[in-house]
């Protein structure tokens, strides 16, 4: 029988929530939380052999660690394939399962995860992996599951997917490498020939779609607590928490009370994808405390902040970017802040 | 000899350029400088000996290796065609050669199918930037990606003294390159060539008679910092683009001093033997367009008042040029793409069709969404391939570029185990001036 392992994070797993995302990677025998409805709807077909539970802040500081103890374990339970979640919109989660699938996809084990359309993990999922629709919260845990079951059990038996199966499954685009007959000049040079003459061309790449981001509405500057945001990894000098100068796995907040001025002396630029001379001479031209503490002075702006708010924007996925962001925006709202002046580098 | 161009009747070129290929079949040492029949003998200890003395590095290693070697060469910093010009003519000006009226005029003596690639340990930051890795392997599944696996390729390994800041190692290096690139091309001076090619733009009335649409090429190379650039005879490009014959090129009127990710370097080789170029001309003389000129400019500008700036004054180049048509190449990656798609966007609002080269960023799985900038009236990309893609390289029998000390990604990869690396480390793998035949595709 089709030996299955599932994944999930340490609020499904039972252990608690917000305050126990550090919970280190466990494993128990048998079915977990959403583990047992999974084995109901999946009867006979399978066995549930064991639930890996792994906080999510776990999974997102040391994804390198968690993805070797999930390779190990599949290895010990003999496991045929792997599930993870769902994930629902939950943005952690989604990236924990994205590793988790990863490190089964890596070992040559399908995996199967379901998450919410929107949820940014999907975006750092291997390539082959069934990527199933889920709802926004647990409360869709039935129907979700049951997407979940269902494409599972095709998985298990090696059947093509039903109309209806296939759209329960998300659509990504994925983009893969081949050769072509010609090289870049000559079908640059071809689809020129063709655009001129009005003949019909295939361009070989599409502009991508992103989401439009809706405008909060205005605000009374001089009535508000604003903060200060960067992209452009701005650190304390020495660069404490070693903040990576691109593809950041984190964001830092660190305080500026009291403080009217970025010094060159206290604080420098650690962004990989640009020349930092300049900020660092004066790095108020990266994020400009000097300004806003005149203003917040005159009365112009009510509050500032009394921490800035920092991680580096060069080559960072999207998905992760997605994630600061809603992470920072809990914290930015913890905090009554109106308002952010938000730099890039 | 076989001269190819001459064997029709065709209409008066300007600004004409007789190139003499010398097709090398087989590079190898020996106790004399010299060229017979498709083989060229290289004294390496003249030629190090000439290097130290008037270059600046401190040793230099030589060795040479051939398609299908088991070799790999790693620290790459560039690659160049050996290339010089008989009598008073003027080579990679502003280097070894004053600019003058000769650079892209009479005739350039090259080693068709060989290349110096020049390589380098040059660790520490210049202003938070650094030298990445670039690798070409000779043979195995790495060898398809890049073009220098085609090659016959003399390897120059240069050592720099210790007070040598990263800056003035690679423009040391730089000079090494280009010296030796002359150097062994003047083997072949009293020699008479395999094939002469001749090169030049049509007459304006000849262009306005015939009726064919009149493109023009865009070529925007790289500025970011004093570490990563390119020159214009000699001189580091600025954004206010600049009109070029496009046999200027092949004399070395553009120099690569770009030493970011290895996959969207364009090295100067390429610019030598300009794919873009090279397509255009061969099109020209098929009759099926009018070349009518390089706009050379740079990419990754700041700001976006300086980007749009220049986007414009390109556009408007093309424009006074009597552009129908414009193809337009990148190098690097990043906000590049926006200097692209603004330079993209002002052509097409004058009316000049236009076509772009880009490389992909799509991550390892191909998922990642696509690039930071696009116009809505880039209707018409070329993709070289998503630089992300993760390739495994088999071990090899020897290391080329190494031994001084070893590079920075190389170091934890070194000896002559098999390792896994993204193609952005492969010498211009993913080179926006299309020389290759990897392409993206939606799977």
């Amino acid at each position: 029988m089709t030996r299955i392992m599932h994944y999930v994070n340490q609020f499904f797993g039972g252990i608690g929530g917000e305050d126990k995302a550090e919970y280190p990677l466990t494993v128990t025998d048998g079915p977990v939380g959403p583990g047992r409805l999974l084995v109901n709807k999946l009867g006979d077909a399978g066995t549930l052999v064991a639930t890996i539970v792994c906080g999510d802040n776990t999974a997102q500081y040391s994804p390198d660690h968690v993805k070797q103890e999930i390779l190990g374990l599949l290895q010990q339970y003999q496991a045929d394939v792997l599930v993870a979640g769902p994930a629902f919109s939950s943005g952690r989660y989604g990236l924990a399962c994205a590793e988790a699938v990863e490190a089964a996809q890596n070992y040559g084990i399908p995996a199967i995860v379901g998450m919410h359309p929107d949820n940014p993990g999907i975006d750092l999922c291997p390539a082959d992996v069934k990527l199933v629709k889920a709802g926004e919260s647990a409360v869709d845990m039935p129907s979700s599951m049951d997407r979940l079951v269902r494409v599972l059990l095709r998985l298990i038996t090696g059947e093509s997917l039903s109309a209806e199966e296939k759209d329960y499954c998300i659509r990504r685009d994925i983009r893969s490498n081949i050769f072509a007959p010609d090289n870049g000049a000559t079908r640059a040079v071809e689809m020129l020939l063709a655009k001129i003459g009005g003949q019909s061309f295939e361009s070989e790449q599409l502009s991508p779609t992103f989401p439009r981001i809706q405008p909060a509405p205005p605000i009374e500057v001089s009535l508000s607590k604003i903060a200060l945001i960067t992209t452009g990894g701005l650190v304390p000098k020495g660069n404490p928490d070693r903040l990576e100068s691109s593809a950041a796995t984190k964001w830092m907040t660190y305080s500026i009370a009291g403080r009217a001025t970025f010094t060159p002396e206290d604080f420098e630029c650690i962004h990989g994808g640009i020349d930092v001379t300049h900020i660092n001479a004066y790095p108020n031209r990266l994020l400009p405390l000097d300004i806003c503490s005149e203003l917040r002075a005159k009365g112009l702006i009510g509050e500032l902040d009394d921490e800035y708010y920092v991680t580096v924007g060069n080559l960072t996925p999207v998905a992760r970017a997605e994630q600061f962001a809603i992470e920072m925006t809990a914290r930015l709202q913890e905090k009554a802040v109106d308002g952010v002046f938000l730099t890039s580098s | 000899m076989n001269q190819i161009n001459g064997s029709r009747a065709r209409p008066a070129l300007t600004h004409q350029l007789e190139l003499y290929n010398y097709h090398v079949r087989e590079l190898r040492l020996g106790e004399e400088t010299s060229w017979s029949d498709g083989v060229l003998t290289v004294n390496a200890e003249a030629l190090k000996k000439y290097l130290i003395a008037e270059a600046g590095v401190r040793r230099v290693g030589i060795a040479v290796t051939n398609p299908g070697d088991s070799v790999r060469i790693v620290n790459i910093l560039d690659a160049i065609e050996p290339r010089t010009k008989p009598g008073d003519g003027q080579i990679f000006p502003g280097f070894l050669g004053a600019m003058d009226g000769t650079v892209g005029h009479g005739v350039t003596h090259a080693l068709d199918g060989s290349a110096v690639l020049v390589c380098g340990s040059v660790p520490g930051e210049v202003a938070n930037q650094v030298v990445s890795e670039a690798i070409v392997d000779m043979t195995g599944p790495g060898a398809r990606y890049t073009p220098f696996s085609q090659t016959r390729n003399l390897v120059l390994w240069c050592d720099f003294y210790d007070d040598q800041s990263p800056l003035k190692r690679v423009s040391v290096a730089r000079y090494a390159g280009l010296m030796a690139a002359r150097w062994l091309a003047e083997a072949t001076l009293e020699h008479a060539p395999d094939e002469i090619r001749t090169y030049g733009l049509l007459d304006k009335s000849v262009t306005i008679q015939n009726g064919t649409p009149q493109v023009v090429y865009i070529c925007p190379g790289m500025l970011l910092s004093d570490l990563h650039q390119t020159f214009l005879a000699g001189s580091s490009l600025t954004s206010t683009p600049t009109v070029v014959h496009p046999t200027q090129l092949m004399d070395g009127i553009l120099v690569s001093g770009n030493y970011d990710i290895g996959s969207t370097r364009n090295p100067t080789y390429l610019y030598q033997r300009s794919p873009i170029v090279e397509t255009l001309f061969a099109y020209q003389d098929k009759g099926l367009l009018s070349f009518m000129g390089v706009i050379v400019t740079k990419c990754l500008i700041e700001g976006s008042v300086g980007k749009q700036r220049s986007a414009y004054l390109a556009a408007q180049t093309a424009k006074l040029l009597d552009a129908d048509g414009v193809v337009i190449s990148i190098e690097e990656c990043g906000h590049a793409y926006a200097d692209l798609m603004l330079t993209c966007q002002a052509c097409e609002e004058m009316g000049i069709n236009t076509v772009l080269l880009m490389a992909e960023s799509a991550g390892a799985t191909g998922a990642k969404p696509g690039p930071i900038a696009f116009a809505e009236s880039a209707d018409a990309v070329v993709s070289v391939g998503n630089m992300d893609e993760v390739i495994s390289l088999p071990p090899v029998d020897f290391i080329y570029g190494g031994p001084w000390s070893c590079g920075r990604w190389m170091m934890d990869n070194m000896a002559l185990e098999s390792i896994e690396t993204p193609l952005a480390n492969i010498f211009a793998a993913t080179c926006q001036m299309g020389s290759g035949r990897l392409k993206g595709e939606m799977r």
